[in-house]
């Protein structure tokens, strides 16, 4: 057992920094420092996304003949690692992580010609609609259906938290093509183009104030048959291999080991009650020692994965583990934040965004602005992508054998 | 031994719930969207059924309430989810303004009065460093509840060697405030005092104000915990996934036994303080706090997706309970400063 880097991964890690240092613009940094949403607004994801594509290093998850960088896992770990420590901007996952990958693996030549270049260039912008409002948890019992009529597909229903579908030009949807089936039998994967008369999108705001979330309404939308992923009854299966890439596609440990750090250093400044900084308030320095000993061993856990992924075992269930963890850590360091900026964390701007020139005044300072946005937003952690209670059953089931 | 309500409690509770009627969250966002996020027409309402009033002393112009009877109508505007600040506008310039002759305006709902108490770099301290000189008070005052819309700001000074509270008007020279908006869509406000003329200190006792204050925002986390739980309850009941409502998964059962088992300690640590037995008043809200917020979190999480939105009253009921949580004191210092004492 070792945790040494060899002398290239090292190497690697060093271009990586100074590439951050390079091309990481200020206004960037802001920006992903100052998005109290779990998904960071466009205008920022773009200029980024342009930089790593220009770099060759935009989609870690994709193979290197679609415009991966062909990287090991631990190359992939040491980027995210170093991206988390210069505070980059979270990547749009729906098109990177999720649709990406499913492309490359299930599209065909011409799906992947079409689709994957216009990801990495960020002309298209894609949003998820897997969820419905009867068809949450219980995702194979979703009803928005599609029905083929010639050379198009008809579509009728309607998606919900469809994150950024204000912003996305397509949408990748699964969808009912055979309701006589068995429930996950009749469901397939659709590429459907969002400008068009037949849908609707609807804001919903956030506990927060955000809006990220819609509800997408399809009324007779059409696409086109070729925009069909995989074979009609297919699309179960490959949901299920997208929300693998979506449960345990990152490395969330150094961005929580670099939260904590930025609490413990604010800490410093915060007076507590009784004399001293917060930083040595007793009570306090012991929940931070207590949440670094958490995320520390995560990171771990986390490597574990990475090195069996490295030497060609499958992931598996182990996934829902870091889902699970990893959401409530998240919960965890907000959870700290807000309990040492006191009367500061409860200022609550409606205004957005918290970057740039338009941004409302904070009371305090900015970290004590984000802290209750940030704690109410990220109570979604443990419910997208799989809740809690799924992770564990799915946990229960397939790992502990009950 | 009785732990049931009086009649006249029974009656501030039942006129309480009527007001805040069915809770819809348009009204509530309605409210937020006045200036100052106030609505000055249902703080009327509510000083018209003499809500306020119960806080006053009868000699003061008020009903002469007892702590349990505000604790009373304090809960039930967390049942209700009231987007009404009764606490920190109503009671606690009722209490502390007492027989001065602007109560009676406060009692009326026609002066919106506040606590000006918090300093910028002082935490959660309620002994005052902004002291008097000459006649004047001159420093900073931050998170004072509501002052976005208060016309009346009750500042808290040091004055002779011992904490005093002034009244100090809101057009009053060398008085800047500016609003922000906080947890709960109500906006508070940071004071910069220049030199503030001020009159007599009132004559009822800060600290001893505070923790009546802290008792009564522990009644309202427990009626906001209550309304959590059975809004969750009644989700539980009717949100079908896996062909059947989510209320019969027994780990959903388990959570929501240990929400309510929560909300009952939590019931029984407020009759306690009531009683004046045990604990003193910031330790019982932080448990307290500690135990509604628990619920509301979980109250979000079994709702899913639905629960993040700002359209549930789960949401509001959340942030209501994070601030609460924080005035006069977080959990950790509450319960820190019972166990030194215990010691
Ligand atoms: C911020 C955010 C962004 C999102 N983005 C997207 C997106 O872009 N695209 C998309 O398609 N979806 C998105 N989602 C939706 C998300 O995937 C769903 O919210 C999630 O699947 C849960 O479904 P639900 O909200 O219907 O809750 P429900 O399934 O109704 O669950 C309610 C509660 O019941 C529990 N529960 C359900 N079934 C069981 C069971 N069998 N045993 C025990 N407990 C159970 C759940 O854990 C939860 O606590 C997003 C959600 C959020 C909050």
């Amino acid at each position: 057992m070792d945790l040494d880097f060899t002398p290239d991964e090292l190497a690697f890690q060093a271009e990586v920094r100074t590439f951050l240092a390079e091309r990481l613009s200020p206004r960037l940094r802001e920006a992903a420092a100052n998005t109290p949403s779990v998904f960071v607004e466009p205008d920022i994801t773009r200029e980024w996304q342009a930089e790593l594509h220009a770099k060759g290093w935009l989609a870690t998850l994709w193979p290197r003949e679609f415009g991966g960088p062909g990287w090991t896992p631990v190359q992939k770990y040491l980027f995210e690692k170093e991206c988390a420590d210069a505070g980059a901007p979270a990547l749009p996952v729906q098109g990177l992580k999720l649709v990406g990958p499913v492309i490359c693996k299930f599209g065909t030549p011409e799906q992947q010609a079409r689709f994957l270049p216009r990801i990495l260039s960020g002309e298209d912008y894609w949003c998820q609609g897997y969820s419905e409002p009867g068809a949450g948890s219980d995702l194979a019992s979703l009803a928005c259906r599609a029905e083929r009529r010639g050379d198009k597909y008809v579509i009728n229903g309607t998606k919900i938290w469809t994150t950024h579908a204000h912003h996305a030009n397509w949408i990748f949807a699964l969808v009912r093509t055979d309701a006589s089936a068995r429930k996950q039998d009749g469901i397939s994967f659709l590429l459907i183009p969002m400008d068009q008369p037949g849908i609707t999108v609807s804001a919903i705001v956030s506990i927060a104030n955000d809006h990220e979330l819609n509800q997408t309404f399809f009324d007779n939308a059409e696409t086109g048959v070729e925009n069909l992923i995989g074979a009609e009854g297919q699309g179960w299966t490959i949901a299920k291999y997208l929300l693998e890439n979506e449960r345990g596609g990152s490395c969330a440990a150094p961005s929580l080991l670099a939260e904590l750090g930025r609490i413990e250093r604010a800490a410093r400044d915060v007076p507590a009650d009784h004399g001293g900084m917060m930083r040595d308030d007793p009570h306090f320095a012991q929940r931070l020692a207590q949440l670094r000993l958490e995320a520390e061993a995560f990171e771990i856990t986390e490597l574990r994965i990475l090195a069996d992924l490295a030497k060609g075992r499958p992931a598996g269930p182990q996934t829902s583990l870091i889902k699970l963890v990893g959401a409530n850590l998240r919960q965890a360091v907000d959870t700290l934040a807000i309990d040492l900026y006191g009367y500061e964390a409860m200022q609550l701007p409606t205004a957005r965004p918290l970057y740039g020139n338009a941004a409302p005044e904070p009371i305090g300072s900015r970290s004590a602005q984000l802290a209750l946005p940030r704690w109410l937003n990220d109570r979604a952690w443990t419910i997208f992508g799989g809740s809690d209670e799924v992770q564990k059953t799915i946990i229960a089931k397939q790992v502990l054998g009950l | 031994m009785d732990f049931d309500l009086s009649e006249t409690q029974q009656l501030f509770r039942d006129t309480t719930l009527r007001f805040c009627g069915p809770g819809d969250t348009a009204a509530r966002h309605a409210a937020r969207r006045q200036p100052g996020g106030f609505d000055r027409a249902r703080w009327q309402e509510l000083a018209g059924l003499g809500l306020i009033g119960l806080a006053a002393g009868e000699g003061d112009g008020g009903l002469g309430g007892s702590l349990g009877d505000c604790a009373t109508v304090a809960q039930a505007l967390g049942e209700g989810l009231a987007a009404e600040p009764w606490l920190e506008c109503g009671f606690i310039p009722a209490r502390l303004l007492a027989s001065r002759a602007a109560a009676a305006d406060v009692i009326a709902g026609s002066t919106l009065a506040t606590l000006a108490f918090a300093e910028p770099g002082r935490r959660f301290r309620t002994d005052p460093a902004l002291e008097t000189a000459g006649g004047k008070l001159s420093g900073a005052k931050t998170f004072v509840p509501c002052g976005g819309a208060a016309d009346l700001f009750l500042v808290t000074a040091r004055h002779e060697g011992r904490s005093a509270v002034f009244a100090v008007p809101r057009d009053a020279a060398g008085l800047t405030v500016q609003g922000y908006p906080v947890a709960d869509g109500s906006h508070a406000a940071q004071l910069v005092l220049d030199g503030v003329a001020h009159g007599e200190p009132l004559a009822a006792d800060l600290d001893a104000v505070i923790d009546e204050a802290r008792i009564v925002a522990a009644a309202e986390l427990v009626g906001l915990a209550r309304r959590l739980l059975a809004d969750t309850l009644e989700y539980v009941k009717t949100r079908e996934q896996f062909g059947q409502p989510i209320g019969r998964f027994q780990v959903i059962q388990h959570r929501l036994v240990d929400a309510y088992a929560r909300v009952e300690a939590a019931q029984s640590a407020l009759y306690r303080a009531l009683l004046r037995l045990g604990a003193p008043p910031a330790a019982v809200k932080g448990f307290i706090a500690d135990a509604a917020q628990w619920v509301g979190q979980q109250a979000v999480q079994l709702h899913g997706g639905m629960g993040m939105t700002d359209e549930l009253a789960i949401g509001h009921g959340l942030k209501r309970i994070v601030l609460l949580g924080k005035l006069f004191g977080d959990a950790a210092g509450g319960i820190a400063a019972y166990g030194r004492e215990a010691a």
